[in-house]
């Protein structure tokens, strides 16, 4: 009886990753040593952590943690904070992203973003959905035409829609607003797609749709989820990333982190034992 | 109670309700007055027929009443005038409006009360209004059509044949403006295309030749014309109508001087209605005579719009291309702080003091340097040194830009920075989030801009005396020669045809109700153009209404 | 209240509560061919198969130690509720009855490994007559199990007084023998322990029922008389 637990054991870890130790094809992203200043106060301290392919990858932690500012240094959007300084490095497909010769504009087109609040553009929503393209010059009708059914059924979208694609986006209810925000976002076809609390604005019913369809994103994409909800965390993430005080914590997959963590600033946080 | 009534908030609410219908009473009874003052002024009044008798010899009076008032009866009787037999302390003493210019004196005059005898409205009245020397009053005695005295139906003779002098007149100042306008036009072309080519050397024979031969076209073309107008004129001026006044006179009235003759005495309610309309009308369409003091006012409507849009043209772009530097890209520091503030306080300038600045910078400065550079062969006549409509809204865009800049970055910076981020995440730069989505999204704060800049504009005149309005511009800036656009011109304005016929005209009381009806008409331009540029904002922010919340 | 457990917005919800339903299922099926096989080797005398049984209680333990997992995760992650929490729950439970279930299985299959006289081969038939009629609720509960039937659960919570009244009668006759023949006692006492494992597996299906009604009711009917279930439901 004894000698069989083990088996069992061995038989899940298979199919866990060794977050420590992936291969290069399991990588997506590779996150070494990183430290942000907002002028003076720092933000973010020596974060390390790889970010698996293919997979959603949920940070967690209190309001304040750094958890959104690491979410938005992968895809460059702190460079709009002008007292933002950001050392260590982000490797994607093995480069630093914040290498000097680097186009901001190409990398944030291959790092997807969908924020908080849902944000349409103030246009149809067909519109919306080929903004990316029209930005990169694209015009054929049918190709466009294309890429808005796809990206409207890869967000769960399509059937809500399609009969009035050329009517305001903003006449959407707000689930559907940030699910058109998805589809705008993977409209143009980037590896990773970093989410910065996409529910937080939004309904139960609405969430769980999201949430529902963040499950399905993993299959193309790669996903980094940044909630304050731990629950939704649970509900959706593969990896879990704890994070207190600009540091990370706990690293690890969901499931243990959410069973049995390894740290106890995670277990207090996760038990609603913080502060 | 009285705390409770305090704590209850009701005097709260009584005082800025109060607040609100005072302001709004004055508003609309500022805009009743003008418009009922105005207005009235077309309605057919009646003319009246006195005879007079007492401190004045006995005499006949026939005119309109156009105003009355009460005066003391020491004040008369100070005058040596006899009122012992009158036992009141005041009396009444009626303005008559008596018209026929050349004939009398005064065409306004006051009548004492006591001494009318008598008081009646014939209805053969006629008055006549006349492109010369005012209205004239009187009974029609003959009409002679083509040297010949007209007996049966003569009123109704009379009718027509001031129609067709009338519309020989439209058609000779037609073809004296139009087609003899414009070959002057090309002749003056003419002249400064050889005055060029002299300055530059390059007046060779053959362009002697080619210019010689152009305007002896021209002129062939003018002779024909001339002799059409000339035929035209004398056409006109075939028919007469013969008038006894109220000195009992008869006297002669060429019909090409009547533009419109009328029995106001024997006019029902809407027969009057139809006039009022009809005069109404020639307000709003026609060219000003008489040095303003009569016709209409369409060349100042006219300029009123074109320069306030050509302004808006100017300051739109201009306004918002400044906005967008200092809220999108120009750094967060104290300069720029400065500058803000400074744009504000432009806006407190006496206005002017732009029209000294657009005087000396536009209009001597630049238009002096424009002049120099591509037209030298007009001097010594300037075309842009001198003020022009440009010139009037480059001052006004000036006068206006800091209610554009603050307005748009208001509305630059009501936009959610999540919708720029969005763009910026999907790849745009930022070049590109401004135009495809910035810009639109803050179209309505800049339309408010707008709206806010074209109110101000319209509403100015001491600038433009001094950079291009004009008592009278012989042609407007905008017509069929070429470049059909002349900004060089200068132009008429309702504002200060407000002013000029209010003050500087040789018969100011016969000119207040047109200064009344001008600024109703200016009002109305006002409002009009507001609409207009309200309609779209709110057009754009029902486009754009997510942003509200 | 229908409870279908396919209807979640959360595709891979439905997905684990299904997973792990089959799997409870499963795991009834092992430990009903576990007590089958018990039976069949006491009534044959086959100590091969029951030595069979013995080692196969390895299987039922780790299943129950990876359904335990697997409801943990759906606490931690799912943070079910209403019919999903008491479906948790259940399956929780049921699975250590189950456990139990296959506990019990075992220990009859050890009676045998013994050799028996003529004698006592007539209370071995007794015996395996109980052991039938407890295997019979056993399926019977997890056949309710499988439907979420609520009466077919409620027969077999029936079925235990019947049970329970069988125990009595075999345990008065091993008793009177035990009488007759005191030396017979040691090995005797395997088989009391095995009819006491039948009674326990007979409480146990009546548990499951009682999580079943649980379930599907929302009403906890456990240390109530039969009159008052009855009309509950």
């Amino acid at each position: 009886m004894i000698t069989v637990a083990p088996q069992v054991n061995q038989a899940k870890s298979a199919a866990k990753l060794d977050l420590d130790n992936l291969t290069a094809e399991q990588t997506a992203l590779e996150i070494k040593n990183l430290d942000l200043y907002y002028g003076d106060k720092q933000a973010l301290s020596g974060v390390n952590m790889n970010i698996p392919k293919g997979q959603v990858t949920a940070f967690i932690g209190p309001s304040g943690c750094g958890k959104s500012t690491l979410l938005r240094c992968i895809n460059r959007m702190n460079d709009l904070v002008d007292s933002c300084r950001i050392d260590g490095e982000i490797l994607l497909h093995g480069h630093n992203i914040y290498d000097k010769n680097v186009d901001v504009a190409a990398l944030r087109r291959n790092v997807g973003m969908v924020f908080q609040r849902p944000n349409p553009f103030p246009k149809s929503i067909y519109e919306n959905v080929v903004y990316g393209l029209r930005l990169q010059g694209i015009k054929e009708k049918r190709k466009l035409d294309e890429v808005v059914e796809q990206s409207l059924r890869g967000a769960a979208l399509w059937d809500e829609v399609k009969d009035r694609l050329h009517d305001s986006a903003f006449g959407l209810s707000g689930g559907q607003q940030q699910r058109l925000v998805i589809a705008r976002s993977i409209a143009i076809e980037p590896e990773v797609l970093l989410l910065d609390e996409p529910t937080s604005a939004l309904d139960p019913i609405s969430t769980l749709v999201i949430e529902e369809l963040i499950n399905d994103l993993k299959n193309k994409f790669t996903v980094v989820i940044v909630t304050h909800n731990m629950q939704q965390a649970a509900r959706v993430s593969d990896q879990t990333a704890f994070m207190y005080m600009g540091e990370l914590i706990e690293y690890s997959d969901t499931n243990t982190l959410f069973t049995t963590p390894s740290k106890k600033k995670t277990e207090d946080y996760i038990t609603g034992r913080y502060g | 109670m009285v705390k409770q009534w305090f704590k209850s908030g009701s005097p709260w609410i009584w005082m800025t309700g109060g607040a609100v219908s005072i302001s709004l009473i004055s508003v609309l009874g500022l805009l009743a007055m003008i418009a009922w003052k105005g207005l009235s002024f077309f309605w057919p009044s009646e003319v009246v027929q006195f005879e007079l008798q007492g401190s004045v010899e006995k005499q006949t009076v026939i005119g309109e009443i156009y105003d009355r008032e009460l005066v003391a009866k020491s004040l008369i009787e100070a005058t040596g005038v006899d009122l012992s037999n009158y036992d009141k302390e005041q009396l009444e003493r009626l303005l008559i409006k008596t018209g026929n210019r050349e004939y009398v004196a005064l065409d306004f005059r006051w009548v004492l009360e006591t001494d009318i005898t008598s008081r009646t409205a014939p209805a053969e009245l006629a008055v006549f209004e006349r492109s010369k020397n005012g209205n004239f009053y009187g009974y029609v005695e003959q009409v002679i059509k083509d040297g010949e005295v007209i007996t049966d139906n003569k009123i109704d003779v009379l009718y027509e044949l001031v129609d067709r002098a009338v519309d020989l007149n439209d058609q000779a100042l037609d073809l004296q403006n139009g087609d003899i306008g414009h070959i002057n036009y090309e002749l003056e072309r003419l002249r400064l295309r050889e005055k060029a080519y002299q300055l530059d050397n390059e007046l060779t024979d053959e362009r002697v030749a080619e210019l010689a031969q152009a305007r002896a076209e021209l002129r062939a073309e003018y002779t024909v014309l001339e002799k059409q107008l000339f035929a035209l004129r004398k056409q006109a001026k075939r028919d007469q109508v013969t008038v006894r006044d109220m000195r009992g006179e008869v006297v002669t009235l060429p019909l090409y001087q009547v533009l419109d003759v009328w029995f106001p005495n024997d006019m029902g309610f809407f027969a009057k209605l139809g006039h009022y309309f009809v005069q109404l009308g020639k307000f709003v369409a026609d060219d000003p005579r008489e040095a303003n003091t009569e016709g209409g006012v369409f060349p100042a409507i006219f300029g009123t719009v074109f320069m306030v849009l050509l302004m808006a043209v100017i300051v739109t772009p201009f306004g918002v291309v400044a906005a967008i530097y200092l809220h999108e890209y120009a750094a967060k520091n104290a300069v720029t702080k400065m500058i803000r503030i400074a744009v504000i306080n432009l806006a407190g300038v006496p206005s002017i003091v732009y029209g000294v600045f657009g005087l000396g910078f536009f209009v001597y400065m630049l238009g002096g340097s424009i002049d120099q550079l591509f037209y030298p062969e007009s001097s010594p006549s300037p075309v842009f040194g001198t003020p022009g409509v440009i010139w009037s809204a480059l001052t006004l865009a000036i006068l206006t830009l800091p209610v554009v800049i603050v307005s748009t970055e208001e509305g630059l910076s009501r936009i959610p920075s999540t919708v720029r981020h969005g763009s910026l995440a999907l790849g745009a730069t930022k070049a590109e989030t401004l135009w495809r989505i910035i810009i639109p999204m803050a179209s309505p704060a800049i339309m408010t801009g707008l709206i806010l800049a074209v109110a101000r504009a319209a509403g100015e005149v001491a600038p433009l005396m001094l950079v291009g309005v004009v008592k009278m511009a012989p042609t407007l800036p905008l017509d069929g020669n070429f470049p059909y656009i002349h900004l060089d011109r200068k132009f008429m304005h309702l504002g200060f045809h407000i002013y000029d016929v209010g003050f500087q005209s040789p018969n100011v009381e016969a000119a207040r109700p047109l200064v009344y009806a001008t600024a109703f008409l200016l009002v109305s331009v006002i409002i009009a153009l507001n609409i207009t540029a309200i309609g779209i904002r709110n057009h754009l922010r029902e486009k754009f209404r997510a942003l509200e919340h | 209240m229908e409870h279908n457990i396919n209807k979640h917005i959360s595709g891979r919800f439905n997905e684990e509560l299904e997973n792990v339903r089959n799997h409870v299922l499963n795991m009834g099926g092992l430990v009903e061919q576990q007590l089958n096989s018990a039976l069949d080797a006491v009534s044959n005398g086959d100590a091969d198969l029951a030595q069979k049984v013995r080692e196969n209680d390895y299987k039922v333990n780790a299943m129950e130690v990876n359904i335990d997992e697997e409801c943990t995760r759906i606490i931690a992650r799912r943070q079910p509720a209403a019919s999903d929490l008491r479906l948790v729950i259940a399956i929780a439970k049921t699975i250590a009855d189950l456990e139990r279930i296959g506990d019990e299985a075992e220990r009859i299959a050890k009676v045998a490994l013994d050799s028996f006289t003529k004698d006592q081969q007539d209370l071995l038939v007794n015996i395996e007559n109980m052991g039938r009629q407890v295997s019979k609720m056993l399926h019977d509960v997890l056949d309710a199990f499988a439907r979420m039937d609520v009466q077919c659960a409620f027969e077999v919570h029936k079925e235990d007084a019947k049970v329970d009244r069988e125990y009595e009668a075999i345990t008065r006759q091993i008793m009177t023998y035990m009488m007759e023949d005191p030396r017979s006692i040691p090995k005797i006492m395997d088989l009391v322990w095995s009819v006491r494992s039948l009674e326990r597996i007979g409480d146990r299906c009546q548990n499951i029922a009682e999580y079943i009604i649980y379930f599907v009711n929302g009403k906890d009917i456990r240390h109530t008389s039969q009159e008052d279930i009855e009309k509950s439901l």
